[in-house]
């Protein structure tokens, strides 16, 4: 509850959701490769790679969630 | 939108103006249809204002005649139902036309004052003969008397007295006018009896006179019939004259009486009328009347016995004449014939031829005289008769005169009585208006006496009021100076006792204010060392116990002190429910969050995607700044950053400013900021209770020293 905890706790949530989105993309990868693209790896590293970028992006707008404005249009 | 609704409102505008454009057309045909129609419209009208103009000018008329003539009036008002009411309206009330029915109730209200009318008539005792009506009036006013008693003056004799002597006036006239009637009753009575009598024995006379005449005439008729029969009748014919005789005596004798009677009763009328009772007024003029009728009777009854008596007399002189004839014839037959006896007719065998012819030859010369005799007669006839007649029409004259006058006086008299009634029931008719005229008089001056005997007593009774009032304000005030005097006296000793009373209490009071202030200082002394206390429980990194026991202890050791109660209100809720860091928790705590804050010195709303972290976490690892910096005592603009903030803020957690450190802390900007943001708060509250916690005991020392009494 602390806010100087509060970053500890983002980065575990970060690499919690970062390895989870890594193995989920490798293995999706893994899958597609075995079953759509007779075994190549760019399937798995797209995955891989899918899986990280997600986590990457959750990660950082887990960061920035505290600095982002939400804005309504009014008309 | 605002374009929207201005186009809106043009509409509007414009739909408004058309429907008032509108209404205009059909009135421009109505009118149309009225000028077109003109002749017909404008007729009705006339005719309408034509009836109008009559019906007014009659009502105007009707109105303006009533004015003048007051019958038209009454017989319109009469015969149209609320025209009084317009009438009245216009021109006023009806004209007063004498009202009968008025009076009667005009003697009601003069029914009370008729008392006031009486009791005036008292005071002018002899003058008005209205007492015999007053006799009904007296009972009542002996009860009026009383109740008018108090608006008398004082000249006039009491009501009962006046009462009293009126009716003992009613009383005396009453017998007077009694006795007068009974004494003209008397007399009437007397008068009429003797007049009755006096008829009686005139009739009587009358009738001895007729009898005797008749006897006499008879005899002197029979006088050649035989003699037997003549001394009885001779007889008869004196009694019948003496009878006449006595009759006429008695009759002369009761005439002188009636006449004496009368005489009196007229004395005593006359003396009655003198005496101008009005009582006896009926009586007098009823006697008087009687009286006349018995005149009357009384003359016509002595005429009778005159022309009786004349009858009489006449009688007596044929009888008289006839009886000298006799003699004379009786004599010269017996100077002719002496021997012959008056019975003569039986000496018809006696006489002799020389007395037969001397008896005749006296006899024609008798006869041959008489015939002379008659013969002058005859010539000295119509003589005779005119100086018969005129003797005649002398006694008729006298008689006729003697008739005339008595019947004149008799007619004087009857009329005489006339004029009396007359006088007496006008004399009547003007009393009682008379009275009803005083009596309306005595009654507007009871009504002026009343009024002005009011206004006296209303202003007699004002100003004895007034003086009553203004002695008894005068006693009133008197008492309320002496009251009030006394009340002074006693306010004043009180006032005195009571200041040294109060005195004594705030003495007192004082004193005991003294000891409970001194106790009440003990009590927050002990407080809030209790409190401080509190404050020291604190043991690594758990924070104080709640404070709010210590906090009600305060509260309950001065509860009415709004220093303390501020204080108190001050603290922060977190302090008292959850307790506060110490100090050393929080240096402990502060370094961590100062190697965090390190790290992400660079994030902030601008920078902050993870390569920014990344690079922050670098930054922190290159620079080198010392750890502790002495901060300066002004900072500049390059002082704010993150670094040294954090370098000055250690400094003063080492040499224990907290404030100063939080200060330092404060002026982190951005996410450094955001990561020390929990220390902040909790050095914030940290630092305001032991901020209060000090106050609170200076404070309590303070108030301690204050009480402390020196001896």
């Amino acid at each position: 509850m602390a806010s100087e905890g509060e970053l500890g706790r983002k980065w575990d949530r970060c690499l919690a959701d970062s390895a989870v989105k890594l193995g989920a993309g490798f293995g999706l990868g893994i899958v597609f490769s075995v079953i759509f693209f007779k075994r190549r790896t760019w399937p798995i590293a797209f995955g891989s790679g899918m899986g990280l970028g997600m986590a990457y992006s959750n990660c950082q707008h887990d960061f920035q969630s505290p600095y982002l404005l939400h804005g309504k249009f009014v008309k | 939108m605002l374009r929207a609704c201005h186009r809106a409102g043009v509409a509007a505008a414009a739909q408004s103006s058309r429907c008032r454009r509108a209404p205009l057309r059909p009135s421009r045909l109505c009118r149309g249809y009225a000028s077109s129609s003109g002749e017909s419209g404008v007729s009705v009208g006339k005719i309408i204002g034509a009836g109008v103009l009559v019906v007014g000018g009659g009502v105007g008329g009707t109105v303006l005649y009533a004015s003048y003539d007051a019958q038209f009036r009454e017989s319109v008002e009469k015969a149209v139902p609320y025209s009084d009411k317009l009438f009245e309206l216009a021109l006023g009330p009806a004209p007063y036309t004498v009202p009968m029915p008025k009076k009667p109730t005009q003697q009601g209200p003069l029914k009370i004052s008729s008392v006031a009318e009486v009791m005036k008539e008292s005071r002018m005792p002899a003058s008005k003969s209205q007492m015999s009506k007053t006799e009904a009036v007296a009972p009542s006013e002996e009860k009026e008397g009383k109740e008018h008693e108090g608006f008398r003056a004082i000249k006039e004799r009491s009501p009962e007295e006046v009462a009293a002597r009126l009716a003992q006036q009613d009383k005396e006239e009453q017998e007077k006018v009694s006795a007068l009637a009974a004494t003209l009753e008397a007399a009437l009575s007397s008068t009429t009896r003797t007049t009755l009598q006096a008829i009686t024995a005139q009739e009587s006379a009358v009738q001895a006179v007729n009898a005797h005449s008749q006897i006499l005439k008879e005899a002197m008729d029979s006088s050649e019939d035989a003699g037997e029969k003549k001394p009885s009748q001779w007889r008869t014919l004196e009694e019948a004259l003496k009878d006449r005789r006595r009759a006429v005596d008695e009759a002369a004798d009761a005439l002188l009486k009636a006449k004496e009677e009368l005489e009196k009763t007229k004395g005593v009328i006359e003396n009655a009328k003198k005496s101008q009772l009005a009582g006896a007024k009926p009586h007098i003029v009823a006697a008087e009347e009687n009286l006349h009728h018995l005149i009357v009777d009384l003359d016509n009854v002595v005429k009778k016995v005159q022309a009786a008596q004349t009858e009489a007399k006449i009688v007596a002189q044929y009888h008289e004449l006839v009886a000298t004839a006799r003699e004379e014839f009786q004599r010269e037959l017996d100077s002719i014939t002496p021997d012959v006896k008056p019975g003569w007719k039986g000496l018809t065998g006696q006489l002799s031829t020389d007395d037969l012819n001397s008896l005749i030859a006296h006899a024609h010369r008798r006869i041959d005289q008489l015939n002379k005799e008659l013969a002058e007669q005859r010539v000295r006839e119509q003589q005779h008769i005119e100086t018969a007649l005129e003797k005649q029409k002398l006694e008729d004259k006298k008689a006729f005169e003697a008739a005339v006058a008595k019947a004149l006086e008799r007619h004087k008299s009857e009329i005489e009585l006339e004029q009396e009634k007359k006088v007496e029931e006008v004399r009547e008719v003007m009393e009682s208006e008379m009275r009803t005229q005083l009596r309306r008089q005595a009654a507007a001056h009871t009504d002026h006496l009343r009024d002005v005997l009011k206004i006296q007593e209303q202003e007699l009774k004002v100003e004895f009021e007034q003086n009553l009032s203004e002695k008894l304000s005068e006693q009133e005030m008197e008492f309320r100076r002496l009251t009030q005097e006394q009340l002074d006296n006693f306010t004043m000793d009180i006032n005195t006792a009571y200041a040294r009373l109060k005195g004594i209490e705030q003495a007192v009071e004082s004193h005991a204010e003294a000891e409970e202030e001194a106790r009440k200082a003990h009590q927050l002394w002990l407080s809030v060392e209790a409190l401080k206390y509190c404050m020291k429980t604190a043991s690594g990194d758990s924070p104080t116990e709640p404070l709010e026991s210590a906090v009600k202890a305060i509260k309950a050791s001065c509860s009415n002190n709004a220093f303390t109660d501020t204080l108190t209100a001050a603290l922060p809720q977190e302090s008292l429910t959850r307790g506060v860091y110490s100090e050393e928790a929080l240096r402990a705590r502060f370094y961590t969050v100062q190697k965090l804050a390190k790290r992400v010195a660079m994030i902030d709303e601008t920078r902050n995607s993870l390569y920014q972290y990344f690079l922050s976490y670098l930054q922190s690892l290159l620079v080198f700044h010392p750890q502790q910096l002495k901060p300066p005592t002004e900072l500049s603009p390059d002082d704010l950053d993150t670094f040294k903030l954090l370098s000055y803020a250690s400094y003063c957690i080492e040499h224990g400013d907290l404030e100063l450190a939080a200060k330092f802390v404060n002026q982190l900007r951005g996410e450094s900021r955001r990561v020390a943001h929990d220390w902040l708060n909790e050095a914030r509250m940290t630092l305001e209770t032991k901020q209060i916690v000090d106050i609170l005991t200076a404070y309590a020392s303070a108030v301690g020293i204050g009480t402390t009494q020196v001896q």
